[in-house]
């Protein structure tokens, strides 16, 4: 795989209806984002492309979290 | 038996059925007089000559009714050519809506083999020395093809010599023919051949044949093929017609396009569609001026991409290409990315720093999100625009710039304006030239190229993917709020997660799917005819994917070939 800029975000969600809510609301601000609705997608992603971002919103919403992640290479 | 039916029993019979009744009762007379001699013999006498008279009488209906038919079977030949004309006008416009060659001829000579009951049947295409081109059959044995094919090349040869219709009730009569293989062999007895001719134009010829020597093609036959075969001129004409205007057409705007890429180096800009090139059109004309320019279009439509071509593209090429995004710095951060500093202007400015405006000397300066921008700042940038002169903070010293401003946003200008957040002198200094760049909503003809160019930026070398026809149908339907960006994220995920060379539906982030089977991706704050508009073309190009030819598609649509192009061409959709 070529080399291309880092994703923004990555969101982890196992309700699509949010999902697609998060989506929308993000890349009309611009940014770039990935989506999982479960965390071994999640971890496939993250193993091959380099994200800034993640967000895990797939035990309750109170527990949704924001971390930033290392930009190295290997990332996440 | 009803009045409707005894009417249709000819006389000849009714006769028979009276003698078959006089001869019951001469039977009984007989019976009677059968102690009479005498009487008997005039009985007999009579009944002969009565039966003499009806057999007379049968005889001359018979030949009455063998020389003019009955106004029953009259009225049965007026219902089976009404029968024939209705085949003919249907066929027609059938014929009218074909669009490829090969199947409105597979049509025709299937009607008109199953019309006039032919064993089989020719339709033959000739070039300019008559020479057969193409061939389309209907019932041939492919164990008899070459002599029967022969025995017709001959038949149809003669009507094209003699550009008239033939006709012979018996080959085996005919000297031209009687002794080929195939009129022995098949015991091929009639056949008709009328040439397909418009004015001096020869287009071949269609060609039937019978084998029964009891039941040879009649005149009326004859007349019917010919009037066929103007159908199918009609259709073949129309058919090149299409044809020529498709490739007139398709390769105006490849053609034009080619040209425009080849003048204006644009190749990380992807499309085809007839809004890009437009778009392409205008930068080509714009990138050899000075003029500022104000980029329009949602987040991802690749503003920053179409202002580097222009750039690229322009006589300031050779210099730097100065990008900031006015939204992403902090505003008294971003004065100081503009103008640059001297040492000691504020704290932390230990050494001198010239500004983005200054390193942009002799190119160009794109200011993305320019809506984001302080009024403060925006007051400075205007005497700069106008000045072309700038200061450094904590200078007093002005410097003459030749920067040329290209600035992108989008937010809603003049309605900033009016709500004071923008200043309306700047805005019209910045905006010389505006072009707008289309949300990919509204360029969907451009998702497949698109598609194609991230696969082969993110596929593995040795790994080529593609997505099924499903999943592109769902790529094509979905808004894409986020445009080219998103689609961009959402075909390396595939990538990625990918367990197959092919991407299936199943592979795509499930929530661009939901969208799908819940709502149409139309966009909400469309005028009624801008949201049918939309979903006619989404629903065009969707039929235009599950069929392999435009002439499938359009028979789905329910709609003949001229008005499926006209409509390609309503819809910006390239043919």
């Amino acid at each position: 795989m070529k080399k291309s800029q880092p994703i923004d975000f990555l969101i982890i969600d196992n309700n699509t209806n949010e999902l697609r809510k998060l989506r929308e609301l993000l890349v009309k601000e611009g940014y770039s984002i990935l989506t999982a609705t479960s965390r071994s997608t999640a971890r496939d992603l993250i193993g091959k492309i380099k994200i800034r971002y993640l967000l895990d919103k797939i035990e309750e919403d109170s527990e949704s979290t924001v971390d930033p992640m290392n930009q190295g290479d290997d990332a996440c | 038996m009803t009045q409707s039916q005894t009417d249709k029993v000819p006389v000849s019979k009714k006769i028979d059925e009276i003698i078959s009744a006089f001869t019951k009762d001469f039977l009984e007379l007989a019976n009677h007089t059968k102690n009479d001699p005498a009487l008997a013999s005039r009985v007999q006498k009579v009944f002969i000559s009565i039966l003499g008279y009806f057999r007379g009488l049968q005889a001359d209906f018979v030949i009455m009714e063998k020389n003019h038919p009955s106004e029953n079977r009259q009225l049965e030949i007026l219902l089976e050519e009404k029968r024939r004309l209705e085949t003919l006008y249907t066929t027609g416009i059938y014929f009218l809506s074909e669009m490829e060659m090969k199947k409105l001829l597979e049509k025709a000579l299937d009607t008109v083999v199953n019309e006039l009951k032919a064993d089989e049947g020719f339709i033959v295409l000739t070039d300019d020395q008559l020479n057969f081109e193409n061939i389309v059959t209907k019932n041939m044995d492919d164990n008899v093809h070459h002599s029967a094919k022969e025995m017709s090349t001959s038949v149809i040869k003669n009507a094209l010599q003699r550009l008239k219709p033939v006709k012979f009730d018996d080959l085996k009569t005919e000297n031209d023919f009687a002794q080929q293989n195939s009129v022995i062999s098949l015991g091929l007895k009639s056949t008709i051949c009328v040439p397909l001719i418009s004015g001096k134009v020869v287009f071949g010829a269609v060609y039937l044949d019978r084998r029964q020597k009891e039941n040879p093609f009649t005149e009326s036959d004859l007349k019917y093929l010919i009037s066929f075969a103007k159908q199918i001129v009609k259709g073949i004409e129309i058919s090149e017609e299409i044809q020529t205007l498709e490739n007139e057409l398709q390769s105006d705007l490849t053609v034009k396009f080619k040209e425009l890429r080849n003048s204006f180096f644009s190749g990380d800009i992807i499309g085809r569609s007839r809004k890009l090139y437009e778009v392409l059109r205008v930068s080509e004309k714009v990138s050899k001026t000075n003029v500022n320019l104000l980029i329009l279009g949602e987040n991802g439509t690749g503003k920053d991409l179409l202002a580097q071509a222009i750039h690229l593209n322009s006589p300031r090429k050779s210099k730097p290409f100065i990008a900031i995004n006015c939204g992403a710095i902090p505003a008294d951060l971003l004065e100081s990315e503009l103008f640059g500093y001297e040492s000691g202007a504020f704290t932390g400015a230990t050494k001198s720093k010239p500004g983005r405006l200054e390193l942009a000397e002799g190119g160009t300066i794109f200011l993305d999100e320019i809506g984001e921008m302080s009024q403060n700042l925006q007051a400075k940038l205007l005497r700069v625009i106008q000045t072309h002169e700038i200061e450094r903070l904590g200078s007093t010293n002005t410097r003459k710039i030749d920067v040329r401003f290209i600035s992108a946003t989008n937010k809603n200008l003049t309605e900033m304006i009016e709500n004071r957040e923008f200043r309306e002198d700047l805005y019209y200094r910045l905006k010389v030239i505006e072009i707008k760049l289309s949300p990919l909503r509204e360029r969907k003809e451009d998702i497949e190229l698109l598609v194609e160019y991230f696969m082969e930026k993110y596929s593995l070398d040795d790994e080529q993917h593609f997505f099924t026809a499903e999943a592109m149908n769902v790529l094509e339907e979905y808004g894409w709020p986020g445009n080219i960006r998103e689609l961009e994220n959402v075909v390396q995920r595939c990538i990625v997660l990918a367990k197959a060379k092919e991407i299936d539906v199943d592979d795509l982030p499930p929530e661009i799917i939901e969208v799908r089977s819940e709502e149409v991706a139309i966009k909400p704050g469309l005028t009624l005819q801008e949201a049918e508009h939309e979903f006619r073309k989404m629903y065009v190009l969707k039929t235009l994917r599950k069929f392999s030819t435009k002439s499938e598609a359009a028979k789905a649509l329910g709609v003949n070939r001229t008005h499926f192009y006209k409509l390609l061409s309503q819809l910006d959709i390239p043919y």
